[in-house]
């Protein structure tokens, strides 16, 4: 009995000894790493069969040599930033997605839209998807982990979620001086936000905040327009008009240059409004104030990037100086401040005695569409 | 069998032999204690073993296995000692590299975990046997004293390498444990009695254990090294005299 036990004990041990030897000799991540290199040196083998041309041969051939002696590890990516307890977290942040995600080519495919402004290799995956970046099992590297865009969303909860990511995005960054609000742009999937047009802001808004509202939809709403009747537009070609498109529209993208609306709505100053709808409609309204409001943090109106910075409209100068047919004197003094000044000179003239009425609006002012 | 006496016994009547060994062992019990006695190693085992120590199901080798433990824990703590920081910026990061990252590392945590775990369980056990053989009785009453500082002393290693790994459970688990220091009667700010010498939030038992009023930094090093060091030497020189005493109080129990 005494020996028989001893036998079984003795096996057991010598069995789960090995069992560690062969987690060691062959982790979980490694069987990824050799289905991948398998994949790639079968893809260079059929190519090499179709391909006659010299110097490609000797390049596949390299590369074939290379893929066929593939070196099993660990790839990490040690990204930037401080991770300290101070910060909530656990020191330096290391990602080692890439351990099994290791298809690089497959995954620039399915973050087209993302990682041209965070490439991998500097921003990492967890910044978004979330999970653990530092362990290398799936059950626990894949803990808390947004997998696809839906989760992602499911993942705001708080306005307060979506800013942790833009200060991650900033932390990350190696641009000099960036901060949360440069990120501002960036819905929680990481991609651009949508634009929700004034149109769906407007169906709340009109009675709400009335004063703000009202002036901004009269005047600011309708730049575009003014605009689109200066003589320097219609003559100016598209380089010419990227120049008034980078104000006074909402949402200019100066890479493609469209833009998302004509004048300067809502979202021109307060961001992007798709999670801000997200929360409005959920009715979480002081979720959505939060993100409204970070506006003055952003420095819009000047500064560097704004629109109200002098000499904006230079180029304009030299446009009317050139033409004798117009007047500079129009367009330096638009038509609705035309309107106010040929007002106050009538008043001041005291040709409107008679037709005073005191229950008439004070201002004469007419917008031109 | 014979075989290799013979040559052994060829061996020794060598004259090269006789050059090195000048004379040789004569085999009597008062060489045997003697070679026992004066050997550093051996003399830690008993010179004479009673018939009924052979016995396993007496003792079931139970404080001998805690001893084991202890020591395995010793080694494998060290070794995990090149790679764990206790610095609250690190200490998480670098159990997970264990895990991970570090050749062998997680056979090494886990082991060292479980092995943890092993040994409150037989230093219970042993408790238990000790008791229901009656075995604290005397002359072992101090003996018994003893084991119990050190029965303590386990708890208390169990403990402070909860917080080491930096985690939720473990800092939430220390949460709980200082705050019932927090209540102890006198020792504790909130516990009864407390006003009467004065104790206060900031120098109360908790306050001691965590090294500031809430779990910081200062409470992982303070974690470290009462685990590390403080706790395993205490352990270690009442462990020394738990076994001189067994010895001196009339060697390892048997059956009455």
């Amino acid at each position: 009995m005494k020996k028989k036990l001893f036998l079984l004990s003795s096996i057991l041990l010598l069995v789960s000894s090995l069992l560690w030897v062969k987690d060691m000799l062959e982790p979980e991540w490694k069987q990824y790493q050799v289905e991948y290199y398998e994949q790639q040196r079968k893809a260079v083998e059929k190519k090499l069969q179709t391909t006659s041309d010299e110097k490609t041969v000797a390049d596949l051939e390299t590369k074939l040599a290379k893929l066929q002696k593939p070196k099993y590890e660990i790839k990490q990516i040690l990204l930037k930033g401080d991770y300290g307890w101070a910060q909530q977290s656990n020191g330096q942040k290391t990602d080692r997605c890439m351990t099994c995600h290791i298809d690089e080519a497959k995954l620039t495919a399915s973050h087209e839209t993302v990682v041209k402004e965070f490439p991998f290799d500097i921003y990492g995956c967890t910044v978004c998807h979330g999970g653990s970046g530092r362990s290398l099992d799936e059950e626990h590297a894949h803990h808390g982990i947004f997998k696809h865009k839906r989760a992602m969303r499911q993942r705001l909860d708080h306005a307060d979620d979506l800013f942790d990511m833009w200060n991650e995005f900033a932390t990350l960054s190696l641009e000099e001086g960036a901060e949360w609000a440069s990120y501002k742009n960036h819905t929680i999937t990481g991609e651009k936000a949508i634009y929700m047009g004034s149109g769906k802001c407007m169906r709340c808004h009109t009675g709400l905040t009335a004063p703000h509202v009202e002036r901004w939809k009269r005047v600011k709403f309708e730049s575009f327009n003014v605009i689109k009747e200066a003589p320097d537009y219609i003559k100016g070609d598209e380089d010419y008009r990227e120049k008034c498109y980078e104000c006074h529209t909402t949402g200019y993208n100066k890479e493609t240059g469209t833009y998302e609306e004509e004048g300067i709505t809502c979202e021109a100053c307060h961001g992007p409004g798709e999670v801000y709808a997200f929360f409005m409609d959920r009715g979480q309204a002081t979720e959505g104030q939060k993100i409204a409001k970070i506006t003055p943090a952003y420095n819009k109106c000047g500064g560097t990037e704004g629109c109200h910075r002098s000499r904006r409209h230079e180029m304009r100068v030299k446009f009317f100086r050139d033409s004798k047919k117009h007047d500079d004197y129009e367009w330096f003094k638009p038509k609705y401040k035309r309107i106010v000044t040929e007002a106050l000179e009538e008043k001041k003239s005291g040709g409107d005695e008679e037709g005073y009425d005191p229950t008439a609006p004070k201002h004469r002012i007419r917008f031109v569409r | 069998m014979n075989l290799i006496l013979f040559f052994i016994r060829k061996l020794t009547e060598t004259e090269m032999w006789k050059s090195v060994f000048r004379h040789g062992y004569t085999d009597t019990p008062r060489n045997r204690a003697l070679q026992t006695i004066s050997n550093v190693w051996l003399h830690l085992h008993p010179v004479k073993v009673p018939k009924h120590a052979v016995k396993i199901t007496y003792t079931w080798c139970l404080g001998g296995l805690t001893f084991f433990i202890f020591l395995f824990l010793t080694v494998t703590g060290v070794l995990l000692m090149f790679y764990y920081v206790p610095d609250v910026n690190r200490a998480y990061a670098d159990m997970i590299d264990l895990m991970y990252v570090v050749p062998l590392g997680r056979l090494l945590r886990t082991s060292h975990r479980w092995a943890g775990h092993a040994m409150v369980i037989t230093v219970c056990f042993h408790m238990l046997r000790v008791f229901l053989t009656g075995s604290y009785k005397a002359p072992r009453q101090f003996n018994w004293v003893l084991g119990v500082l050190l029965l303590v002393l386990t708890f208390l290693l169990s403990f402070t390498g909860y917080l080491l790994p930096w985690d939720q459970l473990g800092y939430w688990a220390i949460m709980v444990g200082t705050n019932m220091g927090a209540a102890t009667p006198v020792m504790g700010y909130q516990g009864p009695f407390a006003d009467l010498l004065g104790v206060k939030i900031n120098n109360d038992v908790r306050f001691a254990l965590l090294g500031g009023t809430q779990i910081d930094a200062p409470s992982l090093l303070r974690a470290y090294v009462w685990h590390c060091i403080g706790i395993p030497i205490i352990a270690g020189a009442l462990m020394i005299l738990h076994f001189w005493r067994v010895r001196k109080d009339g060697g390892i129990s048997g059956p009455l």
